[in-house]
């Protein structure tokens, strides 16, 4: 039997976007979860601060960020855990994610996920990083990193990804957030098998899966989180279930937002074929 | 390289301190992929301004925009991780970077206009209010929005958002006038209106727990009147019954 993460898989749900904020609200039976992007809510009063109650009574919830910086030189910002953690008890999240990446130092702010170099050292520093993390959050909420689309590599890479993310989260003791897509995206980009990839990481530390569309820009895939993904990413996702089992899955769509019925069915799109896996009769 | 050094290389890059084919070669990196980053980097501050400014930006000629943004994006490095806080310098940085390109009277209202937009995003975001324990204003019939401020301008913004379509010439300065802003009530959008005398009369029976009608007869009007504008005032959203 495969093994099951122990924050109980929550099912299906989307990224909840402004735009679709009052229609999600009318038919809530549609998702299983929403995922937050709390950096659009921190500090915010008005109707972020209002929409984060109605989540709480809502649905199940998980926060994922963009600015934690957990590869950056600068000392992690513990205001902003803080005021994460706040965000937690108001919306009762489950856990929270941010990327293995940097996104500041020496004082700017890159408001982008930048890679790291696959290095030993900068495993340790990762390492070190997520466990203040974690100390700064306490038990109450897990916390999870997803592995990030790179366009980068760099000459001084000692591991390659799959082996770098693994470090660093039996390193941390860390859950991961697995975006299926971004596995695709650097897989092509980068010329990797992505079911050997999928093999060679901890899945027993799968938190929650993200699955998003890319687009193909000057002969490199973006992942552009504007389009709906392809048959190539539903199936890594299908190969990826086989071995975890059921995991919380989340749909990304931050660009060119559609009608929220879009979303809908691509969220429904990816639960029947976990369904198809799950239930027995689907492969990858 | 160190990670350190990996990093300050990269930054430099995106900072605009060192070309992308120097620093592509110093990193070992694909110049053209190095180059996906940079813009990307770039472009958070843009859409930044481009998410608190729609106004501004439109009233623009469209020509100095491009060079606009990448001398904003030089002289203002976003510090920290709020998109918001990265545009929030944009109206003080156009007070100093336009008047050489376009004409007194139209910078002046631009950088006005700028300010007043700043403005209505905090309000539209402003946490304060929902502080605990924050006790309503007004203790009679009618409770005065919480969030409402009354700011002086020099130039008619109100008159010139709300015009359909747009004059082909910005305004000049002219007599100072208030006006309201404040956050919808239920709808949580920053709203703006002129601050007539019966808005601002409304705003006061509010605030200082009047009856409409013992307000209406001490200051020597028809009742129907003060009932006519705290009605209007409800509907606004710029006050809520108690
Ligand atoms: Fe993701």
């Amino acid at each position: 039997m495969p093994p099951v993460s122990p924050t109980a898989a929550l099912g299906h749900g989307v990224g909840l976007r402004r735009p679709h904020w009052a229609e999600l609200l009318q038919q809530p039976e549609r998702v299983d979860f929403v995922e937050l992007l709390a950096d659009n809510f921190l500090g915010r009063g008005g109707a972020p601060a209002r929409m984060a109650d109605r989540v709480r009574e809502t649905w199940p919830c998980v926060l994922h960020g963009v600015a934690l910086s957990i590869g950056g030189p600068a000392p992690l910002d513990t205001d902003y855990l803080d005021a994460v953690a706040a965000l937690a008890r108001r919306t009762g999240a489950r856990w929270y994610t941010d990327h293995v990446c940097f996104s500041n130092a020496f004082g700017v702010e890159l408001h982008e996920l930048v890679p790291l170099p696959c290095t030993r050292e900068a495993v340790r520093h990762v390492v070190e990083r997520v466990k203040q993390v974690q100390a700064r959050l306490g038990p109450g909420l897990p916390f999870g990193l997803e592995n990030a689309t790179t366009y980068l590599r760099f000459p001084q890479d000692e591991l390659g990804e799959a082996e770098f993310l693994t470090e660093i989260l039996n390193g941390a003791d860390c859950g991961l957030l697995l975006d299926v897509n971004n596995v695709y995206v650097n897989s092509v980009n980068h010329g990797f098998d992505p079911r050997a990839f999928i093999d060679a990481l901890p899945l027993r530390r799968v938190l929650q899966i993200h699955l998003a569309g890319h687009e193909w820009v000057d002969g490199t895939i973006i992942d552009t989180h504007g389009t709906t993904m392809i048959p190539e990413v539903l199936d890594l996702y299908a190969y990826t279930l086989e071995r975890t089992g059921p995991v919380s899955t989340l749909v990304e769509w931050d660009n060119r937002i559609p009608p929220l019925d879009v979303l809908l069915a691509e969220n429904d799109r990816v639960r029947a074929r976990a369904a198809a896996v799950l239930c027995g009769g689907g492969a990858a | 390289m160190t990670l350190r050094e990996t990093q300050r290389a990269l930054v430099a890059c995106f900072r605009g301190e060192t070309a992308i084919e120097t620093a592509a070669g110093v990193l070992g990196v694909d110049p053209a992929r190095l180059a996906i980053y940079a813009r990307m980097v770039e472009g958070h501050v843009r859409q930044a301004v481009a998410a608190m400014f729609p106004e501004t930006l439109s009233a623009l000629d469209p020509s100095v925009q491009p060079a606009l943004d990448a001398a904003f994006y030089t002289a203002h490095p976003p510090s920290g991780w709020s998109l918001d806080a990265a545009a929030g310098p944009f109206p003080a940085f156009l007070e100093g970077y336009l008047p050489d390109r376009v004409s007194e009277t139209d910078a002046a209202f631009l950088v006005e206009l700028a300010r007043f937009e700043a403005l209505l995003a905090e309000v539209a975001l402003d946490a304060t209010v929902e502080a605990e324990g924050t006790p309503p204003v007004g203790h009679g019939p009618y409770v005065l929005n919480p969030t409402l401020i009354a700011v002086e301008v020099e130039h008619p913004i109100v008159e010139w958002l709300v015009a359909a379509p747009r004059p082909a010439t910005l305004p000049p300065r002219g007599p100072a006038r208030t006006v309201l802003v404040f956050r919808h009530p239920e709808r949580d959008t920053a709203c703006f209106q002129a601050a007539t005398d019966d808005l601002l009369f409304a705003v006061k029976i509010a605030a200082d727990g009047l009856d409409p009608d013992d307000a209406a007869r001490a200051a020597g009007l028809p009742t129907d009147a003060a009932r006519a504008a705290m009605t209007n005032a409800l509907a606004l959203g710029l006050v809520t019954g108690a």
